[in-house]
């Protein structure tokens, strides 16, 4: 996890307890942090899906704010193929 | 960077966008069950959208952001864009284009038509939304669900589309994963399953519902809330396998089930299959995507601002002119020694290949020029009632950049005019002369000799000579009984004022226009030919110079003056024999070349450098080919062969018949480029 300036570069590796951190983290600086940027090397996978559950709660916290691959709504891995969001009924 | 770089950014960026946008909404009409590219129109508005807001361009943004909602129903609907849809679209992509002006300029009057055009969108939107607006909320509509403009649904493949990645002996197969809440603290996460699947399997795609989150609700990371989420993986191994990754689950959270390929004649039967998501959007499958006609195609770009590149194409050119200096410096050349020798012809050999490379940058696909023609026919064909057909051919051409954009209005006006006098006024005009209903329009580049053609052909009635003469004449331009031949009678439509249109259209007639045409073309040294068949159609031919900065000359002598001709204009050059020069009315020269009789053009002669006339078996003769022909340049000697910047002449002697430019050589001295087009 790194910030700059109004944006937070978050490593997809990152563990449930990291997450939980996370959200204490963001929760805090929700009125400044402008963007999220998803980080990921060429075989890098999630390790909790808890992560991108924390990702949508901050969006729906703070619409303005930017993140990645919200802009196409999928994430492609190498590994684990192309995660697709879908709406729900 | 700072902020005003990033405008700049954003500026040239918008620019790019809303060019292709364009290019993209007329090929849309022609495929219009094409959601892809919907979807690539629809992305670049996205874009412009977030960048104008967060520039201020609040104008614009707010137009792009109704623009963008009529273009999200297309793309979750059924329903087509009709002719008069796409009118609004490309009505707005203007709109936008001005708004973006008015912004940048920070212009507080708005374009002319923002407001019609906007409320135009809204009365659009509104229409298409009333029948079904309650059954339509909550699909797969991600801005409704988090009552925000700022997602974009994702584009969600059809499951037959997997089929297609799939190895040999691999079967597909579907994963559903229901897991309940508590499942972190179970000590199991989507993504150890995922994992544990790569042992079996092959993930291909997975799909996860979003979240719902309640206001009143406290987020919980460790509270599980993606329920609904769905696997495609290929394997060689069985069902069973796959079920074991999921041992430890309770059974209702997992469910594992074989896809069967579905029977290509039935799209029903592919349809029963497919999962609720995948339902709720369609999509081309991957040899469909291949036909895709997106005006852009995504390549390895870097952006390099034009100014640098000039910059460095100009230190090229003093490197070629050093380089020259350097070959021509008669120190150097009395150096009896091999390796001094060596060194300079590897440094003349590297000094092409970067100059090469360089001219190669400049170079684009006139491509894009061409797409954008296709906006330009439409828009005319509408205003002026009549069908027309566009076909493009060369696209691939490359030219100079620089030409590129001085190319562009030159063409537009060209197929205006082409559309509103060309063409017969009606189908049943054309029926009766046996055409087709349609009017044909043709867009074609390549290149000839040293220059690059292009051509703008159309089918329609064809230049009326004896109108044009007649109107010439009433108007001064020509004298009575001048005598003149069918090009320089066609060449009388592009004299300033010139216009033989009954009526004066919107859309050319005006009598300004091929004369800017004439005039634009050569600006960047070309010219424009015209040829016309009456009934049968008209064809301009803009002819264009490869480049604009560098050639590749022979440098000959006449008169003990040096002179650059062309290299590509040169097919071969000779010393003849005496008994192949032949001399008729005892004044024109002829020379036999082969089976052919090439006329004698004496350089010193059209440049009125001397009057003496040697035997032309006692010179050499250069031929060159030209717009019209081969013909024999009489010259001296042949110097060599050279690459030669061209140094424009300035004004004063810019008009010099049969000289296109200058050139530094290699001693200092300046010699004359010569514009074979004008030599004979």
């Amino acid at each position: 996890m790194y910030i700059d300036g109004d944006v937070l570069e978050l490593d997809i590796e990152m563990d449930l307890e990291e997450v939980k951190s996370l959200k204490t983290f963001v929760q805090d600086r929700l009125n400044y942090i402008e963007e999220i940027v998803l980080l990921h090397g060429k075989d890098g996978v999630p390790t909790t899906s808890a992560l991108f559950a924390l990702l949508f709660w901050v969006k729906r916290q703070k619409p303005s704010i930017k993140i990645d691959f919200f802009e196409t709504m999928n994430l492609e891995l190498e590994s684990f193929g192309t995660m697709y969001w879908i709406a729900h009924e | 960077m700072s902020r005003e770089k990033l405008r700049q950014i954003f500026i040239e960026e918008a620019n790019e966008i809303i060019e292709k946008m364009d290019v993209d909404i007329v090929n849309y009409e022609e495929e219009a069950s094409n959601k892809e590219l919907l979807n690539e129109i629809f992305r670049g508005v996205h874009t412009l959208k977030g960048s104008a807001n967060a520039f201020n361009f609040s104008r614009l943004g707010e137009f792009v952001h109704h623009f963008e909602d009529v273009l999200d129903f297309f793309r979750n609907a059924e329903a087509i864009p009709n002719s008069e849809h796409v009118d609004l679209f490309l009505e707005s992509v203007s709109v936008i284009k001005e708004t973006l002006g008015c912004d940048v300029e920070e212009r507080a009057e708005l374009p002319l038509m923002y407001e019609v055009c906007l409320q135009k969108i809204q009365a659009l939107l509104v229409n298409l939304k009333e029948p079904k607006i309650v059954l339509e909320a909550g699909v797969n509509d991600v801005t409704l669900e988090f009552d925000n403009e700022h997602f974009c649904a994702s584009h969600v493949p059809e499951e037959s589309s997997f089929f297609a990645q799939l190895h040999e002996n691999e079967a597909l197969f579907k994963v559903l994963l229901t897991l309940d809440s508590d499942i972190y603290l179970r000590g199991f996460d989507h993504f150890l399953f995922f994992k544990n699947l790569l042992h079996v399997s092959r993930i291909l795609a997975s799909f996860w519902k979003t979240p719902i989150f309640l206001e009143s609700e406290e987020f919980d990371v460790e509270h599980n809330c993606l329920q609904n989420v769905t696997l495609y993986v290929a394997t060689t191994q069985g069902k069973e396998d796959i079920e074991d990754v999921f041992a430890f689950l309770e059974e209702e959270e997992f469910h594992v089930e074989a896809i069967a390929l579905p029977r290509s004649d039935s799209k029903e039967n592919q349809s029963i299959k497919v999962d609720e998501p995948l339902i709720a959007e369609s999509s081309s499958s991957k040899e469909e995507s291949k036909s895709i006609k997106s005006s852009v195609v995504s390549k390895n770009f870097l952006k390099i601002d034009a100014q640098k590149l000039d910059e460095l194409f100009d230190s090229i050119g003093e490197l070629v002119i050093a380089q020259n200096c350097l070959g021509e410096n008669a120190k150097i050349k009395a150096v009896q020694d091999a390796e001094v020798s060596k060194t300079i012809e590897n440094l003349s050999k590297i000094t092409r290949l970067i100059q090469n490379r360089v001219m190669g940058l400049r170079m684009v696909p006139i491509r894009d020029t061409f797409e954008k023609m296709k906006r330009v026919v439409r828009d005319s064909s509408k205003k002026v009632n009549k069908p027309i057909h566009l076909s493009l051919e060369g696209e691939e051409t490359e030219i100079d950049k620089t030409m590129v954009e001085a190319l562009s209005d030159p063409l537009v006006h060209i197929i205006r005019n082409a559309i509103d006098h060309g063409i017969e006024s009606s189908p049943e005009e054309r029926k009766k002369a046996g055409k087709s209903e349609e009017g044909n329009v043709s867009l074609r580049a390549y290149h000839r000799g040293g220059s690059i053609i292009i051509e703008v052909r159309d089918d329609g009635r064809g230049i009326n000579k004896a109108k044009v003469y007649q109107k010439a004449l009433e108007r001064g331009i020509i004298e009575k009984d001048e005598l003149l031949s069918d090009a320089q009678i066609y060449g009388l439509i592009m004299q300033p004022g010139f216009s033989t249109a009954d009526t004066i259209s919107d859309i050319s007639g005006r009598g300004v226009g091929l004369d800017v045409v004439r005039t634009a073309i050569e600006g960047v040294r070309g010219k424009v030919d015209i040829s016309s068949q009456e009934g049968i159609g008209t064809t301009f031919s803009i002819v264009l110079p490869l480049t604009l900065a560098i050639i590749d000359g022979m440098l000959v002598r006449s008169n003990e003056k040096i002179f650059i001709i062309p290299t590509l204009s040169i097919t071969e050059s000779f010393r003849p024999l005496e008994q192949n020069v032949h001399i008729a009315g005892g004044k024109e020269e002829f020379v036999q070349l082969r089976s052919e009789l090439l006329p004698i053009v004496r350089l010193s002669r059209v440049l009125e450098l001397d009057e003496s006339s040697p035997a032309p078996w006692e010179c050499t003769l250069v031929c060159i080919e030209n717009g019209k022909g081969k013909f024999a340049l009489l010259v001296d000697e042949l110097v060599g062969r050279q690459q030669v910047v061209i140094k424009t002449l300035g004004s004063f002697l810019s008009k010099t018949e049969g000289v296109s430019g200058g050139a530094v050589m290699g001693n200092g001295e300046i010699a004359l480029i010569l514009n074979v087009e004008e030599l004979y």
